[in-house]
């Protein structure tokens, strides 16, 4: 590799890495000087080791660890079935196949705390599965209905998790799908491979790499996160996540460091977890993509296997509209309680309250339009040089900028809050609609890069540089052939970007100081300490309709803007 | 190639480490008399944070409180609703540590017990300053239950803004008399295994159930007041934990797991899952049958030992950008005429924590005619029947020990 380029990657990577590495890094560093007792108002008698050994160990905490691996394995290991099915269906043509794709992609805006609400409105002793058993006289009273939130195997949990994560595995399968084409799978037919052959020894192996990554970050995800189990899990044992958000939200400042003493032990988890992903990476550099080569045909159905595919419709309608239905029944309803189906009567109580202009929904709506917006504009002007850098030139250190730029994704918010605010209130950026932009731009950064990273049109530079050897220049080259050959990928991280700003809470509440008032902000107000159920789904409402609208524009756009080949072709790791 | 990571690390640490002192001038209302805090307020903006769950709170803050002040003080209220204060809190945790000592953006923050110790102890509040608010004059300050904040002195750090007592709360339908002492509240639970559970601590309203059974084991009150005390808590402490292990497989799931709040006690409460729910707002009941939450046979009632009671306060942060305007607004919030609007159960239904022998005879008049609602017991009834709040470090010993001994207990 000549110095040139690698100067070139460098150039291109400047502005993440030191977005990345000044500010997110800033904050992890105060983090981890935390965990060690530094940056404690109450003297815990540090720089001490002594709050790793003291959480590190200890029964409860491998019990919890237990717990958080069981949950995280299972729930990927779902997630990854139900994606590869629903993806191997979608890759055929039949009518409805339109529908369906967007029916299947409807999770991706809902924030996990709905999603977590929804799940215990319907699996719940008293939700309406129980009360629907309850109509067909299978149970009498809510304790005869097995306790599936709660509870000891976490199923709750786990479907809340296997709702979420399930498109974005979708997505991934169909990606690496599409890109390697159906060339080898006929093959093996010809061959006189059975279906179920075919799947197992050529579908499957070609897909796995492409979906390795998904499942990390999808891993990682639900080993730190706390929303979720904090909703609907068990009071004992908990996982690790929950038990590190309790610690943090102690009044008593001397447990302080130990929350962030195990919330690094969760980060370290999670980077063990990108260590194979890493090192699939470099293998797969070798390989040249080789989109041309391969056409993709859609496959058809065979007539005989109609309906089975429209039981199929059926069965993902039901499971991506289930949690969400009751949501809008909910937020109008008055004295909802077992065992009714339907609520007795309607109100508007809880519309009319967050219309009112003093809960000041509007401009919360609007604030989070704005920022959304902006944050995906910067990440993809940052994010698009450093995708081509990392898809591109092989360099040394080019692992680090990886593992940087996964950073943002492992790390448990937690761990870098007080860093991220004290990083912010330096640049004089903190409590402004800036400094919240940026901070969100952190955390949409990675989805962009590694979305696009890995998509075909940065990786196969040749008809760049057919277009360099005709005499375009570097900058026109760029401009005419790669931007628009990128431009179905670009579309799919812009949508990712902006629902990852749209969903932030406490990352805007920490660098806004409540002076930039967005919707999750407004969600959450209502959502934590308050046991007004149609009021917490109106306000789920309200944050969800916006990204729906925002949704079906980028699926119309990606439909108009090229063939059905390229609405799904790059999302190669997407992320959960 | 490491050397590429020297510029990034620098720079965090730069922008971490270093920082420009800020100017040592700092506005000090409180030196100053009254009428030069109202015009040093005039035609400010006030930030103020509060946990924001409830919409009858936010309602009458942003709607009643917000336009009085403008109108009367031409002060400009903005509030910031919270899920959780610990948050507030965090913030101003941050703010110190980057050495924000002024133009802070929280100018007031509703707090009280370890929150509001947790920020005397950082040394994040600004004070002393409540007692010389005008509306002080009203305020019982003389009381132990205002004087101290979970045992915890006030100093004139906070203002007392309202008061909260712990009630029981059950569905008059299913359970005619219901148990109020704790002999008889475990023999219900014998004879209605499953019905009976409430949230695991750290919860606020389960912590403060566990607590109460700590009144029941020690006699003599006074003994648990003040600092804690290993004595009395271990000759209580044995019996209380034996007395919730004993319950625990009776409860709602056979006690394998437990309500992680209030809210999702609530929930089942008003499913017919469980038999009882329990508030520190006494009027939230009242509020719940209006808003159809609950069935209108719910009721609420004491323990025959009395329950705990506390105040919630209005702090002002160290480096608040506007303390006259905080100040202003304190006193406003505590005056009579926001006080009465406060404890009607329509507007938000919080006790008032007016001294009712220092009030006018027209405030007085106005406070006795508040109705409370079907639920609610009677203002006397639930004041003769108040036990003062523990100090945090008993709070601390009885949360962690709790799990120990009956959450994690097979």
């Amino acid at each position: 590799m000549t110095g040139g380029r690698t100067r070139t990657a460098w150039l291109l990577l400047a502005p993440t890495v030191l977005l990345l590495g000044g500010v997110f890094g800033g904050g992890l560093v105060v983090g981890i000087a935390q965990s060690v007792g530094l940056f404690s108002v109450v003297d815990v008698h540090g720089p001490t080791l002594r709050f790793y050994p003291e959480v590190l160990h200890g029964d409860d905490t491998v019990r919890s660890f237990v717990l958080t691996l069981y949950v995280a394995c299972v729930a990927t290991a779902l997630a990854l079935v139900l994606g590869v099915m629903f993806a191997l269906l979608l890759r055929r043509a039949f009518r409805g196949a339109g529908v369906l794709r967007v029916l299947i992609q409807l999770p991706l805006p809902v924030p996990h705390l709905v999603a977590a609400v929804g799940v215990a409105l319907v699996l719940g002793q008293s939700g309406l599965l129980a009360r629907g058993l309850h109509a067909l006289g299978v149970i009498d009273q809510p304790a005869a209905m097995p306790a599936l939130i709660y509870d000891r195997g976490a199923v709750g949990i786990i479907a809340a998790y296997v709702w979420k994560e399930t498109p974005f595995m979708a997505l991934a399968a169909l990606a690496a799908l599409r890109a390697n084409g159906n060339d080898l799978e006929h093959a093996a037919r010809a061959l006189g491979a059975g279906r179920r052959q075919t799947l197992r020894h050529v579908t499957l192996p070609l897909i796995a790499p492409g979906l390795l990554g998904a499942a990390v970050i999808v891993w990682a995800f639900t080993f730190g996160a706390f929303e979720v189990p904090l909703l609907l899990g068990q009071s004992y044992p908990r996982m690790l996540a929950v038990e590190a958000w309790q610690r943090y939200n102690e009044p008593d400042l001397s447990i302080r460091p130990g929350a962030l003493a195990l919330n690094m032990g969760i980060a370290g988890c999670a980077a063990l977890a990108l260590l194979p992903y890493l090192w699939l990476r470099r293998r797969a550099d070798r390989l040249v993509p080789d989109a041309n080569s391969t056409p993709v045909t859609d496959l058809r159905v065979a007539p005989r296997a109609r309906w089975l595919v429209a039981l199929s419709i059926v069965v993902i309608g039901l499971w991506t509209v289930v949690p969400l239905a009751p949501l809008p029944v909910w937020s109008f309803s008055t004295n909802w309680r077992w065992p009714l189906l339907v609520p007795p009567a309607w109100s508007l109580r809880t519309w009319s309250y967050l219309l009112d202009p003093a809960t000041r929904a509007l401009p919360a709506l609007a604030t989070s339009v704005v920022v959304a917006l902006l944050v995906t504009v910067l990440a993809l002007v940052g994010g698009v040089p450093a995708a081509l850098a990392l898809g591109r030139y092989r360099f040394q250190g080019r692992a680090w900028v990886e593992a940087l730029v996964f950073a943002p994704l492992l790390v448990p918010p937690l761990s870098v809050a007080l860093g991220l605010q004290v990083v912010f209130i330096r640049l004089g950026l903190a409590d402004t609609l800036g400094g919240v932009v940026v901070a969100h731009v952190l955390f949409a950064l990675p989805y962009v890069v590694v979305l696009l990273a890995n998509s075909t049109a940065v990786r196969d530079e040749r008809w760049e540089a057919q277009a360099r050897s005709l005499g375009a220049g570097a900058w026109q080259a760029f401009w005419h052939v790669t931007l628009p050959l990128l431009r179905p990928s670009l579309a799919v991280a812009a949508l990712l970007a902006f629902l990852v700003s749209w969903s932030q809470y406490g990352v805007t509440l920490v660098i806004g100081g409540g002076q930039v008032w967005t919707l999750p902000l407004l969600l959450v107000a209502q959502a934590h300490g308050s046991s007004d159920g149609a009021l917490l789904a109106a306000s789920a409402l309200l944050v969800i309709l916006p990204t729906l609208v925002f949704l079906l524009l980028a699926a119309r756009a990606l439909g108009a803007g090229g063939t059905r080949k390229t609405q799904t072709d790059d999302v190669a790791l997407v992320v959960r | 190639m490491h050397k590429r990571w020297i510029l990034p690390l620098l720079l965090s640490l730069l922008l971490v480490a270093c920082g420009t002192p800020p100017p040592a001038a700092n506005n000090d209302p409180a030196k100053l008399a009254w009428d030069a805090v109202v015009t040093q307020a005039r035609g400010a903006t006030v930030n103020m944070h509060m946990w924001g769950g409830d919409p009858a709170i936010n309602r009458y803050m942003s709607a009643w409180v917000v336009a009085r002040l403008k109108s009367d003080h031409d002060v400009t209220l903005r509030i910031t609703s919270l899920g959780d204060t610990t948050e507030a809190v965090n913030k101003l945790l941050g703010e110190k540590t980057a050495n924000k000592q002024t133009g802070g953006t929280i100018d007031v923050v509703w707090v009280n017990g370890e929150n509001f110790r947790t920020l005397r102890q950082g040394g994040l509040l600004y004070g002393p300053w409540a007692q010389q608010l005008p509306s002080a004059a009203s305020i019982p300050w003389t009381d132990p239950s205002v004087a101290n904040d979970f045992g915890y002195p006030v100093d004139g750090y906070e203002a007392p803004w309202g008061r909260a007592q712990w009630v029981m709360i059950y569905n008059s339908a299913h359970v005619p008399e219901p148990p109020r002492s704790w002999d008889a509240l475990l023999a219900w639970a014998k004879a209605h295994p499953g019905r009976f559970t409430y949230p695991a601590p750290p919860d606020f309203s389960g912590a403060a159930f566990v607590r109460q059974a700590f009144f029941a084991q020690v006699a003599d009150h006074s003994k648990l007041q003040g600092p804690f005390n290993q004595q009395v808590y271990d000759a209580a402490a044995p019996n209380v934990w034996q007395y919730f292990k004993e319950l625990k497989p009776l409860m709602w799931r056979g006690g394998e797991t437990f309500p992680q709040s209030v809210d999702q006690l609530n929930q089942l409460f008003a499913n017919g899952e469980v038999d009882f729910t329990m508030n520190y707002n006494p009027v939230f009941a009242s509020g719940a049958i209006e808003r159809g939450e609950f069935p209108a046979t719910t009721r609420t009632y004491q323990l025959d030992g009395g329950t705990l009671a506390n105040t919630h306060y209005l702090a002002v942060p160290f480096n608040a950008a506007n303390k006259a305007g905080a100040l202003v607004v304190a006193n406003f919030l505590e005056s009579p005429a926001a006080q009465i609007e406060k404890a009607k159960p329509s507007t938000w239904g919080d006790l008032p924590v007016l001294d009712s022998t220092k009030l006018a005879a027209g405030d007085r008049a106005a406070l006795d005619a508040v109705p409370l609602g079907a639920a609610t017991l009677p203002l006397r009834e639930l004041a003769a029947h108040a036990l003062p709040e523990l100090q945090g470090d008993w709070v601390d010993h009885i949360k962690r020990d709790w799990q120990d001994q009956v959450l994690k207990a097979r």
